[in-house]
């Protein structure tokens, strides 16, 4: 009796053991997941190559095991040829595997990356190697929104070659992205494709009426940085009083810096800027600056050089 | 009793410095194998005794060593972006970092005071040695040991409002003596306030030596400072090697303790140099800001610890006048020797592994100390940055330009640098036997 | 033998008292530390923690008032405050968050875990989404349906992680500096203990002191700083002097003048040292620097504050934080104390024709920020709480308690700390010379001297005019450290976005759309920090591989 009473003792442990490790799959995956959230690269590569080893190729698992696993080697740290080659390869695995997955998209953007980034000492930047990435995307997804984002990256190796002086290729960049937010009305990206254009068309082409226009469409859309664009605003208040003698569109970024980002710091002067445009000033939600403290000088500020 | 004693004894000359087992000699009557097994048995308690000690030294003290190393190696932010780049970071060390290499000159000046500062710690050790009644000795050795439980910060904050220019306790001290009217004449005299008393242009002259501008056969001044000290010591090895070949090998003392002194005389004269070559006008009022004046933040630093009898060094250097037997003394004695004579033939002469180890106590702390520096006058050196130091410098390397991995290279430079003075040390400064 | 052996049987053996001791109070600790876990941990209890490392009595008082009111209207919740010394919190807050036993609520600073991004992300809660949504605690006020973060003055600046574009704290309180004075003094001396209204009738005032000393014997100086004067105290006046060069120097048009637009300016001539609104900024500096005494500089912030409350100095430079203890101190003394912003030159005087304005405060970041612990059992009923305290109600109680100034719009401070509200009047572009860590050295540890009296300026300004033109530590160095450090963060902020898309993967719709947004357009746009190059380009008109070639830099 006492023997058998043993034996079902030590079967119900092992069935326990069976049991507890058939259950343990999720949580183990669960586990890996929070490396990823927790950005704690090592732990991925320590967890998630059993579970690769565990699910069949190309299934999901796999597919998500493998991503991650490339992710980990492409950005644990430090990075050198044979971690960021190994990412490669991974990536390069999962497009073979799943060519029309959303893992095979972002791995192609992934790739994008690698070429587009220096990695690594002696690490070579190969922007057309990477917009080459960014094409395959936009061409394989064209109706993912995914497809938005490689624009905006191919645009962004156009513009970085900062090809002096007749910048040939950021305006190429610039046209990419007006003519993909023209095609694509609900593109998600928009605004910081509209944001990215103004900027390019500011510096280096010094474009001043295509930056306000493209800062415009933003401000249409919604700014990116909501509650910090008060920078923005004030270099559209700038470019349209100083640049384009557009005195309404400057009141209305000044009005914009007084109601919406009054702590950024530019607040006092769009008051007084708004004085000099003899418009009305806005009442500010935030601070009482209505009655602004006039600078103690009556004189002209002068910032005049002396002779030597 | 001994056979059942399992306690460790010093084995007696003939097999020094070995360490066994007492009553290991009763052994030999048992069989080989027991003798084996049992001694194999007493290193496995000892070995594991000394494994939470070996653990501990290898976390807490080689790792992060080794991270320093690694890093060293790496262009790091001290955040997680780590970029392999080689010995770069050493290079721009040795090719496009002039200022690590200028803030070694206060470091060579503190390094020469430390020579004279430790001095006052020898001969406070030495009296206390000589003191014939044990009760008032040991009071004076508790005395010595009471202010190193006073935190290093309380003193830092003592010695900072001494120096305070308007309540400090220095300035009111030279005030009520009148010693801050000869400060101001000699400012004008040492300086040569017209620009041509002879003292001020003899120190011109020397302070030249470690200025940026002086150079003589187009070698730098410091490098001359070196040159000299490697002179000296060569000198000091001949004279060694020459003095053991000699009838009286006693007569070697003048080429250790002696040399000391003598190296020690012209340190002292050296950091003369230390005084401004032109007059700064900042006694005049009684009221100098000691540390807040780039001219006096060196001598200020150099004053520091007045009158340097450091707690720690004279313990040690007690420790090992302590270690002299008596009957040397007996036999000076019986040969008429005075305590002047015994202090150059007896005392200086066997303590010198003790000044060695100080030396190198203090050469490890004046090169890799940042703190106080940082404390007394922020991670630009004070005024003038007078006060950089490597050390300092390193710190703002690391925490001002987020360059983690090149203050892991300095550090390494440093450690290189300590390495071979330490080794310099050991071998050069010993006992004359 | 045997007899002593019978004797020390019957003896007490001292040795044991150290090791009974022991025992005991390591008992004794391990039953607290378990009624304590159980306490907390008790299923019957809804207990949050809240660790900060803010001592002062003031400080500690407050947050239990609002602790208290909180319990009010949320019966059934314990609020426990921890407060840790300063010197020790950073150790203590990394050995409770790695053993997973951190507090819910933990002010952010010292530890590297609460303050470096790769850490900071594994710890702490994530607050864009709920910064975000109003704040219910402002349901009384208009404020009802505006965004948490936009309540706060700062906009929640003060817990924004600019690496990880995310906020991880949620600020309290403001901190801004302002001149102290001694009422008493400055009526004996002056015979009026008005704040001056302008920079001239300040000096008066200080020559006043200080021959008001000498007449009694004592040495009195004017003015004494708890901060480095060239810093806090120089930069109003460097606003105030050189606002003006906005236009000229201000090529992103983003409203200020970056150390490196300086530079740019400096290189093609736009300003220099000999400018007259340069030297009058300089020469106003001096001028208070005079009245502080010669070596000032070693005056360190006890020795200042010491000075003021015993009546050896006239008006004392320093921040909020130090208001409510100089008052108790002073009136201890038996004086009042007031407080004034620093003031400009006026009408007629010297250097006015220079002056824009003065400088502003609207864009300072809130400070005391408060994280909520990731692994906390009620984070829910952690962000509650923080959302009380940043409510107009709990942030008027806390700051007004404890005399620091309040943070939430519509908040009012105390009596005490109104004159220490954020000034949102003035202006915000300066021109600072002072370009990288190794100019900096240089400019920092010369001006000083100048500042001080030990040297005439023409002696900075060749120090500067070498240094800044250095290829191995001036202003192009400083420019190639900026571009790599730059390069590097991007690089760094790459693994943020890598960790959205692969989240965004596992779990579609989980991600922060906005967040995302962002840093994809901070990437594109400083990609491997080339914008840089082609500034470079640009203005110094060379290419970066002459300048930098011993830097060995990333050229595409």
């Amino acid at each position: 009796m006492r023997g058998i009473q043993s034996i079902i003792a030590v079967a119900s442990i092992l069935c326990a053991i069976v049991g507890a490790r058939a259950a343990d799959v999720d949580p183990d995956l669960a586990e890996a997941r929070q490396t990823i959230a927790d950005l704690d690269w090592k732990q991925t590569l320590r967890l998630y190559p059993s579970i690769r080893d565990s699910a069949k190729p190309g299934s999901e698992q796999w597919l998500e095991a493998t991503y991650c696993l490339a992710v980990a080697w492409h950005h644990v740290q430090p990075p050198d040829s044979t971690t960021i080659g190994t990412a490669r390869q991974m990536y390069e695995e999962v497009i073979q595997q799943a060519p029309t997955s959303r893992w095979a998209a972002r791995s192609m953007m992934n790739l994008g990356r690698i070429e587009e980034l220096r990695d690594y000492l002696d690490d070579k930047i190969d922007l057309d190697a990477a917009r080459k990435h960014y094409d395959r995307v936009v061409e394989a997804f064209a109706n993912d929104p995914i497809a938005g984002e490689a624009t905006l990256r191919a645009a962004a190796t156009l513009v970085m070659a900062y090809d002096a002086p007749d910048y040939v290729k950021v305006k190429q960049g610039i046209a990419r992205l007006e003519a993909w937010i023209a095609s694509h009305p609900n593109e998600p990206l928009a605004s910081v494709m509209w944001q990215y254009a103004g900027d390019a068309d500011f510096r280096p082409l010094d474009d001043y009426k295509n930056a306000l226009r493209c800062y415009e469409e933003v401000d249409k859309l919604g700014w990116v940085d909501k509650g910090n664009q008060g920078p923005w605003y004030w270099r559209c208040a700038q470019l349209a009083e100083r640049e384009l003698k557009l005195p309404d569109v400057a009141a209305k970024y000044y009005t914009k810096i007084i109601v919406e980002t009054p702590n950024s710091g530019k607040a006092y002067e769009s008051i007084q800027a708004l004085k000099r445009l003899n418009k009305p000033i806005p009442a500010s939600p935030m601070f009482d600056i209505s009655t602004p403290v006039e600078p103690s000088s009556t004189q002209a500020p002068s910032t005049q050089r002396s002779n030597p | 009793m001994s056979s059942t004693n399992t306690g460790l004894t010093r084995a007696p000359a003939g097999g020094a410095g070995k360490i066994r087992p007492e009553g290991s000699t009763g052994l030999a009557k048992r069989p080989r194998g027991a003798s084996t097994l049992e001694r194999g048995k007493l290193y496995l308690v000892l070995m594991g005794l000394m494994l939470p000690s070996l653990i501990g030294l290898a976390i807490f003290t080689y790792y992060p060593q080794y991270g320093a190393i690694k890093y060293s190696l790496y262009n790091w932010d001290g955040g997680s972006t780590e970029e392999f780049i080689g010995f770069k970071n050493f290079k721009d060390a040795f090719t496009v970092d002039p200022l690590f290499w200028q803030s070694f000159y206060l470091v060579l000046i503190l390094l020469a005071a430390n020579i004279v500062k430790m001095w006052p710690s020898i001969f406070a050790a030495i009296c206390l040695h000589r003191i014939r009644s044990e009760r008032w000795q040991y009071i004076y050795r508790v005395l010595f040991v009471v202010p190193m439980i006073i935190p290093g910060i309380v003193g830092l904050l003592v010695w900072k409002s001494f120096f305070d220019s308007n309540a400090g306790a220095l300035n009111a001290f030279l005030n009520a003596t009148g010693l801050m009217s000869v400060l101001d004449w000699l400012d004008g005299f040492m300086a040569g306030r017209d620009g041509d008393g002879w003292i001020g242009l003899v120190n011109t002259r020397i302070a030249g030596v470690v200025r940026d501008d002086f150079q003589i056969l187009g070698i730098h001044g410091l490098w001359w400072m070196v040159i000299i000290g490697v002179l000296l010591i060569v000198a000091r090895m001949v004279s060694g090697s020459f003095h053991k070949n000699r009838a009286n090998p006693a007569a070697g003392y003048l080429s250790g303790s002696a040399a000391l002194m003598i190296i020690s005389s012209v340190t002292l004269a050296l950091l003369f140099c230390v005084w401004p070559t032109r007059p700064l006008g900042v006694f005049e009022e009684g009221a100098p800001a000691w540390l807040g004046n780039q001219n006096l933040i060196i001598p200020s630093v150099l004053f520091w610890g007045f009158p340097w009898v450091g707690t720690v060094g004279v313990l040690i250097y007690l420790a090992g006048l302590q270690n002299i037997t008596q009957d040397v003394y007996e036999a000076a004695e019986l040969d008429g020797v005075g305590p002047i004579r015994k202090l150059f033939s007896i005392e200086l002469p066997l303590i010198m592994t003790q000044v060695r180890i100080n030396l190198i106590f203090l050469t490890i702390g004046t090169i890799t100390d940042y703190g106080f520096f940082l404390l007394l006058l922020g991670n630009e050196g004070g005024p003038g940055g007078k006060g950089m130091v490597p050390g300092l410098y390193m710190y703002r390397a690391a925490f001002i330009e987020q360059r983690f991995g090149y203050a892991c290279a300095l550090g390494m430079v440093l450690f290189v640098i300590l390495l071979s003075i330490t080794i310099f040390y050991q071998k050069y400064v010993k006992v004359d036997k | 033998m045997s007899d002593s052996g019978e004797d020390k049987k019957g003896r007490f053996n001292s040795n044991y008292l150290g090791a009974g001791i022991l025992v005991v109070a390591f008992v004794v600790s391990s039953i607290v530390a378990t009624i304590n876990t159980l306490r907390v941990e008790s299923p019957d209890r809804n207990v949050i923690r809240i660790a900060h490392w803010q001592l002062e009595q003031g400080y500690r008082s407050a947050m239990q008032a609002v602790i208290e009111e909180y319990q009010k209207l949320n019966p059934g919740v314990e609020i426990e405050q921890m407060p840790v010394t300063e010197r020790v919190y950073a150790q203590w807050l990394n050995t409770h968050l790695i053993s997973g036993t951190a507090p819910d609520i933990c002010e952010l600073g010292f530890s590297n875990l609460a303050t470096k991004d790769e850490y900071t992300v594994r710890y702490f809660l994530p607050l864009s989404n709920v910064s975000s949504q109003p704040n219910p605690y402002n349901a009384d006020n208009e404020m009802r349906d505006v965004p948490w973060k936009e309540t706060l003055q700062d906009g929640m600046r003060g817990g924004f992680r600019e690496g990880l574009q995310e906020y991880f704290g949620v600020p309290t309180t403001f901190v801004s500096m302002r001149i102290f004075y001694n009422k008493k003094l400055l009526k004996a001396a002056t015979g009026s203990d008005a704040a001056p209204e302008t920079f001239g009738e300040w000096m008066s005032q200080c020559q006043a002191i200080d021959a008001y000393g000498k007449k009694q014997g004592k040495k009195i100086l004017p003015i004494v700083s708890t901060n480095t004067v060239n810093g806090t105290l120089s930069v109003p006046y460097e606003v105030a002097f050189t606002a003006n060069y906005e236009e000229a120097l201000d090529l992103d048009l983003d409203g200020t003048i970056l150390p490196l637009e300086v530079y740019i300016g400096y290189r093609t001539g736009k300003v220099s040292l000999d400018d007259p609104a340069v030297q009058a900024y300089f020469k106003t500096v001096r001028a208070v620097g005079e009245q502080m005494g010669r070596g000032f500089s070693s005056i360190d912030r006890q020795t200042a504050q010491f000075k003021f409350v015993n009546e050896t100095a006239g008006f004392l430079w320093t921040g909020s934080w130090d208001a409510s203890g100089t008052v108790a101190m002073a009136a201890e003394k038996g004086f009042e104390v007031g407080v004034f912003e620093l003031p400009l030159p006026g009408p007629g005087e010297p250097y006015a024709e220079f002056i824009r304005g003065k400088a502003n405060e609207a864009s300072s970041s809130g400070a005391g920020s408060y994280g909520v612990y990731k692994n906390s059992k009620k984070t829910e009923q952690a962000i509650d709480f923080l959302m009380f305290l940043t409510s107009r109600r709990g942030n008027e109680l806390l700051n007004q308690k404890a005399e620091w100034p309040t943070l939430t719009i519509g908040a009012k401070s105390s009596e005490l700390m109104k004159p220490f509200q954020p000034n949102p009047r003035g202006y915000n572009a300066r021109v600072n010379f002072n370009y990288g860590s190794r100019v900096g050295q240089v400019f920092n540890s010369r001006i000083i001297n100048y500042y001080q009296g030990d040297e005439p300026f023409s002696a900075f300004k060749a120090a500067y005019e070498e240094v800044i033109v250095d290829p191995r530590r001036g202003g192009d160095w400083a420019w190639w450290n900026e571009q790599d450090q730059r390069r590097r963060d991007i690089r760094n902020k790459e693994r943020v976005l890598a960790q959205d898309t692969t989240m965004e993967l596992i779990n579609p719709g989980s991600r922060d759309q906005n967040r995302y947004r962002r840093a994809l357009l901070q990437q594109v746009t400083r990609n491997n920090a080339l914008d840089f190059y082609w500034l470079f380009r640009k203005h110094r008109q060379m290419e970066p591989s002459e300048a930098w070639a011993e830097f060995q830099p990333v050229f595409p």
